[in-house]
């Protein structure tokens, strides 16, 4: 039993350390991306890392209250969390994490904890940008879960389950067994929701970073901040992981370098995707983002769920 | 025994006498007077008690004659019983018209008074056709005596269409009479019954009835003939308004009674005639007095209404065979039930002084503070609308039943809409007058104040006044003669009510709520105060809470009874927080829980049926008490008794076509009916009580303007009636409607859409309690839809929500209870930063609000993994879609709940707030305790749940270990908590770790780009919170609903005013009108219009 337990947690340290690593660094690959697009030099890959030791580093930490020392905790938990209910690779002991917890509903639940412990901990500063920043997220957060929802809807009752292992297991056999190409409406309508859970342009009005110091984050600081930062690499692997399930065929080999590198490869062109639609479009408003995502997106959704039932 | 002739004679010879006997003073006379009627009442008794069960009549022959040549006069068990009342009641009214303070009556007054009783006594007593025109006559001409000894213009008018009226009617009834006896040869009623198939049935013998029995009708006052009548209820004395209506007009009724075997046997029109009579005077007055301003005027269109239906249920038989023969246990109850109630109302507005009726906050709360006379009030009322438990209820259910079984289905829809309106006029002037003196009741959503000083000082001086109205009403004293009379009147009730119940058969579950509502309220008489009562309340109700289910297996009944006992008594305890007496509190609470225990121990439709309207009774009176809640209760009771009347309808028609329907008891499927009409009216009065889409609008003013503690019950216990009613009608619903659409169907989209709507309005209230009724909408929403999947896994998840919604909502109305009772505001607004005054009430709020939004690791997650797997397993792909969405806009309520109340800025006035007492906190934290245990352990919830439906349905689900498995998916309760206790701690300790480097600073340490808020408890983000999302979607948030239901209330007022504006107070348009009435009695007669 304590040896099954040492080695699920030795498992579990390598995926995070997996996920982790790579995450910061394509955070810090699409950081750079952006600005040669704007015709900047831009910061190193490796900028992420620096922040993160950065804010560790701070010698001084302000707190405004037990909730507020907690909300950074309950963020990198939801992160961590979302992450470890997600078989990251396919058919891997190592990298299948803690999926036997629960399906695709638990994952999209968790994704809240998260979110949720960080708005209260943000709301305990008394800083009102953050909850302004909390209302804008959690509101546009709605409005591309309904894509979203129909997207997961319309898989689920096309593989007649939830469970995201089989979600996988289903598209192996080539790539015209992928989601994407079996459904492509609902793939449609999931990768559209995709670019509001990225919360990048267009759909960045929620934190808004750098106009005017607005959003959760705003009193945050020092190990807080820098757990913030750790938490954005995870949590986005961690989604990317998941629509990489959901429509792209997982990450499957026999041999797991291999595999590692699908998911690599895959993860890094949808994430692409979310900065090719960030560098090309300007922000909306959150009413604009809201009308948006319950507009052509839904109605695809709606469609590609209609579909399954005739 | 004494001859009926004795009756008779001693009236009149009293009245010849009084004159003589005032001589002895007038006081003197009038307790001489009293002392007769007490006689007279003694001797009536008496008949009863001997003629009652013996089948023989009391007959007396007149003159030395018999029968046909002298006046017989004939009293039976049911005419004995009747006097009784009647003179009993003539009794209290004499009380009250001598004993009161100012125009006490003395003189010819009384002499008129005993010759009206002579005129009642005689037309019940009488058999000769031509002495019922000599009684009719009296009775006309002492009433008009009566109102024409007035000085007041206004009554000596009212006394002269009264003259008119009857008059015409006399001479009808002469005309009938005449006819009659050249048809047949004889006056006797029993000859001319025996002879009316053959000798009637001529048009000549038709055309006489047709005289005689408009001639009946006229008198007893039916719409639309009948605005002479009303006129004089308006402008009589009220004490002669109680003596028509409960001496007068039952005595005509009984009229009726003898000359319909004539009617019937004569000819076939006449049922259907007098039927179509009886209709149209029951439900056009109900229609009239909707916008009624006078009371005594109300009264006047309740009691003709009353007696329109007496006529129907004269008419209708109780067997439910059509006509053949009367049957007089129903119309008699309805008539006593209404004589009594009727003067009861009319004794109080005398009493009162107070004639005012209709709405607005200038009507004076003249019942506030007076609780004996609003108990009174209230039960006169109730009885009028036919609520348990009074004898009214009993009638009206066999009608009812009556009229289903005989397919009268046009007359149930009549007798169903009149008691429906009745409720709104009735319910209203009842909420009126005992409503605070502070409401002006028009709330029924979240009053936001404007931003300026004025209107504040208006708002408390306009409040001042209110209470100065209300004060001064409650000084005046209740002179003694009402006192009496309406003791007696009330005991006159409360023993029909005993007898009536305990004749009606219904199990002991009933009448332990009645007998539990009726200790606890001997209780407030002794002064008991509120906290111990609650303590004996607590131990009471657990001791029989656990002796009904201990022993027994877990089915749908225990569960039941679990869920709303203790509920409850985990509830019950936030009262101790209360010092002082709150009069009914309790009772009320110990009523309502009980009634839902009776209800899931029902055995039959009438005891489903009882335990509901005790249910919406105990509960409408608790709702009734919140400060402001007087315009929600009105909505409250008249939707909770429109779904109470579409029950019984359903009912009705299910049993019509299975006499054996609803009596398995308490399990899944009872009250199923294969009936498809039956069905969709159970499901909408289901749904009305769930608070659907659409019939939601009384839910949201009911849950959130009920003081806090019965905010908390209403919504957390009292809701789950509806869930219950669902599974025991459960076969019922899946019914196919049209086109293969089964009734199922349709509820999940409703279902389902009422989650969606709940949540979009919680979404944007500022008041606290807004926002948690507007939630418990869409839960019940959530739940509906989940039952509606008619699966195994969908009734688990039903019956799963359900015990969830109660554990959170109990939590978060209690929470917020507590935050009310420290911060004296319910806007949230108003609030921010109580976190740290108030930490043990933010753990509570918070708890609450990850197991509402299902976030998991909480059972919340429990709910919605349910929830969806079932769905989706049915293929309800788009609902499962939907529902999720509205599961996103509750976690936005929910976090703008928690964020406004706990987190922000601080208000500077309430930096000396305390935590909420801790007989507030206490239940809270058992409900916290029961959340994690079956959050840890989700088997010990839902295992059970399983046991409850398997009876229906085979598992589709299988267990491995803490791993529930379904055929789509899996969910592990037990090692997501590892998990997230695992991952929440890394970190946790890690921050701990480096934590010597951190600094606390005060809540106000905030910047904006470098510059500190002056006054940083003014930036406090909270009000209008989601305004984009108000502006994205535009007018498709506008209240549609409320709007209709706006407009069906106007269309009743205009159809209302339509019909008052017939009675225009002219007596010769009266005139005009009778002579109409008759003109449509032969048309109707004739067969057509």
């Amino acid at each position: 039993m304590t040896q099954m337990i040492l080695t699920k947690a030795l498992y579990t340290v390598i995926s995070l350390a997996v996920i982790t690593n790579y995450a910061l660094i394509l955070i810090g690959t699409m950081a750079r991306i952006r600005a040669k697009v704007q015709g900047r030099v831009g910061q190193p890959f490796y900028q992420p890392y620096i922040d993160i030791v950065k804010s560790n580093a701070k010698r001084t930490s302000i707190s405004h209250g037990v909730m507020f020392f907690l909300g950074p905790v309950f963020r990198l938990a939801g992160g961590l969390g979302t992450y470890l209910f997600i078989p990251a690779i396919f058919g891997s002991v190592i990298f299948s994490n803690f999926s036997f917890s629960g399906d695709l509903l638990l994952m999209m639940y968790f994704i809240f904890f998260g979110q949720l412990g960080m708005a209260l901990g943000a709301g305990e500063s008394g800083h009102p940008h953050s909850a302004i920043g909390v209302a804008r997220g959690l509101a546009q957060m709605t409005a591309f879960e309904l894509p979203f929802v129909l997207s997961v809807v319309a898989l689920a009752a096309q593989y007649g389950t939830l469970s995201i292992t089989e979600i996988v297991a289903a598209q192996q056999g080539g790539f015209t067994h992928w989601a994407a190409f079996t459904n492509p409406l609902a793939m449609i309508a999931g990768m559209i929701a995709f670019l509001g859970m990225s919360g990048a342009n267009p759909f960045s009005v929620v934190v808004a970073p750098q106009e005017i110091p607005i959003g959760p984050p705003t009193e945050m600081q020092s190990s807080f901040l820098g757990m913030l930062q750790t938490n954005r690499a995870i949590f986005n692997g961690a989604k990317m992981v998941l629509f990489m399930n959901l429509f792209w065929g997982g990450a499957a080999h026999e041999n797991l370098l291999v595999a590692i590198l699908i998911m690599v490869v895959k993860t890094f062109l949808i994430y692409l995707y979310v900065t090719i639609v960030g560098a090309s479009f300007p922000r909306f408003k959150t009413e604009q983002s809201i009308r948006f995502f319950l507009g052509v997106p839904t109605v695809i959704g709606i469609a590609a769920v209609v579909l399954q039932m005739v | 025994m004494v001859s009926p002739v004795v009756l008779i004679a001693a009236s009149l010879g009293f009245a010849f006498l009084y004159p003589l006997v005032e001589r002895l003073g007038e006081r003197a006379a009038t307790r001489i007077a009293l002392l007769v009627l007490a006689a007279f009442a003694g001797t009536t008794a008496g008949w009863t008690v001997s003629l009652i069960g013996s089948g023989v009549a009391l007959t007396a022959d007149t003159a030395g004659f018999v029968a046909p040549l002298s006046i017989q006069l004939q009293v039976t068990a049911v005419d004995a019983l009747a006097m009784t009342v009647v003179t009993l009641l003539a009794l209290a009214a004499l009380v009250q018209l001598t004993e009161r303070a100012t125009d006490r009556w003395h003189g010819k007054q009384v002499v008129l008074f005993f010759v009206l009783l002579l005129g009642s006594y005689g037309l019940i007593m009488t058999r000769d056709l031509f002495n019922v025109f000599v009684f009719m006559e009296i009775s006309g001409i002492s009433v008009f005596g009566l109102l024409s000894t007035s000085r007041d213009g206004r009554v000596f008018e009212a006394g002269f269409k009264y003259m008119v009226a009857s008059g015409l009617a006399s001479v009808f009834f002469l005309i009938g009479t005449a006819f009659v006896y050249r048809s047949v040869g004889s006056l006797s009623i029993a000859d001319i019954t025996a002879a009316a198939p053959v000798a009637l049935a001529s048009p000549v013998g038709v055309m006489g009835l047709l005289f005689l029995v408009t001639g009946i009708l006229i008198e007893l006052k039916p719409a639309p003939a009948n605005g002479w009548a009303i006129d004089t209820y308006q402008a009589a004395d009220p004490g002669i308004g109680a003596l028509l209506s409960a001496v007068n007009a039952t005595a005509m009724v009984f009229v009726l009674v003898r000359v319909m075997p004539i009617l019937a046997g004569a000819s076939p029109v006449f049922v259907p005639l007098v039927l179509i009579a009886g209709a149209g005077a029951f439900l056009i007055p109900q229609a009239q007095a909707l916008l009624q301003e006078s009371f005594k005027r109300m009264l006047g269109y309740s009691s003709v209404a009353q007696i329109g239906l007496v006529v129907l249920a004269i008419v209708i038989p109780a067997a439910g065979v059509p006509f053949a023969g009367v049957a007089l246990a129903v119309p008699l109850v309805l008539l006593l039930n209404h004589a009594v109630a009727k003067a009861t109302l009319f004794w109080i507005a005398d009493a009162t002084g107070d004639d005012a009726s209709g709405f607005g906050g200038s009507l004076p709360a003249s019942l506030r503070g007076r609780p004996a006379l609003l108990v009174v009030a209230a039960i006169a009322v109730l009885a009028l609308l036919g609520l348990p438990p009074f004898p009214g209820f009993w009638a009206k259910w066999s009608l009812v039943m009556g009229l289903a079984a005989g397919g009268h289905i046009g007359l149930l829809v009549v007798v169903l809409l009149g008691s429906l309106l009745e409720v709104v006029y009735l319910g209203r002037w009842l909420i009126m007058r005992m409503r605070h003196v502070d409401d002006d009741a028009t709330v029924v959503s979240q009053r936001i104040p404007a931003d300026f000083a004025e209107s504040r000082a208006d708002a408390v001086s306009g409040a001042a006044s209110g209470a100065s109205d209300a004060s001064g009403a409650a000084a005046g004293a209740i002179p003694v003669g009402a006192t009496v009379s309406l003791g007696l009147a009330t005991l006159l009730m409360a023993g029909a009510s005993v007898a009536a119940l305990l004749g009606s058969g219904v199990g002991m579950p009933v009448l332990i709520v009645l007998i539990g509502v009726a200790a606890f309220a001997v209780l407030d008489v002794l002064r008991i105060p509120l906290r111990l009562q609650a303590i004996v309340a607590i131990a009471g109700l657990s001791w029989w809470g656990v002796s009904a289910v201990s022993g027994a297996a877990l089915t749908l009944q225990s569960g039941f009874v679990l869920l709303f006992v203790g509920g409850a008594v985990v509830q019950l305890v936030a009262l101790l927080a209360r010092p002082g007496r709150r009069a009914g509190l309790v009772a009320l609470i110990v009523g309502m829980v009980l009634s839902l225990a009776a209800l899931t121990a029902a055995t039959s439709p009438l005891e489903v049926f009882v335990a509901w309207e005790l249910m919406t009774l105990t509960s409408f009176f608790l709702v009734v008490r919140g400060r402001f809640a007087a315009a929600a209760s009105v909505r409250y009771l008249t939707f909770s008794l429109a779904s109470a009347l579409l029950m019984l309808a359903a009912f009705s028609l299910a049993t019509a076509a299975n006499p054996a329907f609803g009596t398995g008891g308490g399990v899944i499927g009872t009250l199923t009916t294969s009936v498809p009409w039956a069905a969709v009216l159970l499901a909408l009065s289901v749904l009305i009580k769930l608070g659907a889409i659409g019939l939601h609008i009384w839910l949201p003013s009911s849950y959130a303007e009920a003081e806090d503690e019965v905010s908390s019950l209403a919504s957390s216990v009292l809701s789950k009636a509806g869930i219950l009613l669902l599974f025991l009608g459960a076969g019922s619903f899946a019914a196919p409607l049209f086109a293969g659409v089964a009734l199922n169907q349709v509820l999940g989209w409703i279902g389902v859409i009422t989650a969606l709507a709940g949540g979009m309005m919680a979404l944007f209230q500022e008041d606290i309690k807004y926002t948690l009724a507007y939630s418990s909408m869409s839960q019940l929403g959530y739940m509906v839809l989940a039952f509606a999947l008619m699966s195994h896994l969908g009734w688990v998840t039903a019956l799963y929500l359900a015990v969830n919604h109660l554990l959170f909502k109990g939590m978060l109305f209690l929470a917020v209870a507590g935050i009310v009772m420290r911060t004296g505001t319910r806007l949230m607004y108003q609030m921010g930063g109580l976190i740290k005054r108030m930490p043990f009430s933010f753990v509570s709020v918070l708890v609450g609000i990850i197991a509402v939004s299902g976030v998991p690791p909480l059972a919340g997650f429990g709910g919605k993994w349910l929830l969806y797997t079932a769905l989706i397993e049915q293929g309800w792909y788009l609902q499962a879609a939907l529902a999720l969405f509205s599961s996103g806009i509750a976690f936005l309520y929910l976090f703008r709940l928690i964020h406004s109340m706990f987190l922000g800025q601080r208000k500077t006035h309430h930096d000396t707030v305390t935590e909420a007492p801790a007989a507030v906190l206490i239940p809270q934290f058992v409900f916290l305790v029961i959340i994690i245990a079956i959050s840890m352990f989700p088997n010990l919830l839902i295992k059970p749940l399983q046991t409850i439906v398997e009876p229906a349905f085979a598992s589709s689900v299988r267990w491995e270990g803490y791993t529930v498995i379904s055929s789509l998916g899996y969910w592990n309760g037990n090692a997501v908590m590892y998990v997230v206790i695992g991952v929440f701690l890394a970190p946790l300790l890690w921050l701990l770790a480096v934590k010597g480097r951190t600094y606390r600073v005060e809540q106000f340490n905030i910047v904006f780009a470098a510059e500190r808020p002056h006054t940083p408890q003014s930036t406090h983000y909270a009000y209008n919170f989601y305004g984009h999302y108000q502006k994205a979607f535009g007018r498709l948030l506008d209240p549609w609903v409320e709007r209709f239901w706006s407009g069906v209330s106007a269309t009743a007022g205009t159809v209302s005013q339509t019909l008052r504006a017939w009675n225009t107070g002219n007596p010769q348009t009266y005139a005009l009108q009778i002579l109409l009435y008759l003109f449509l009695t032969y048309l109707v007669a004739r067969g057509g219009l």
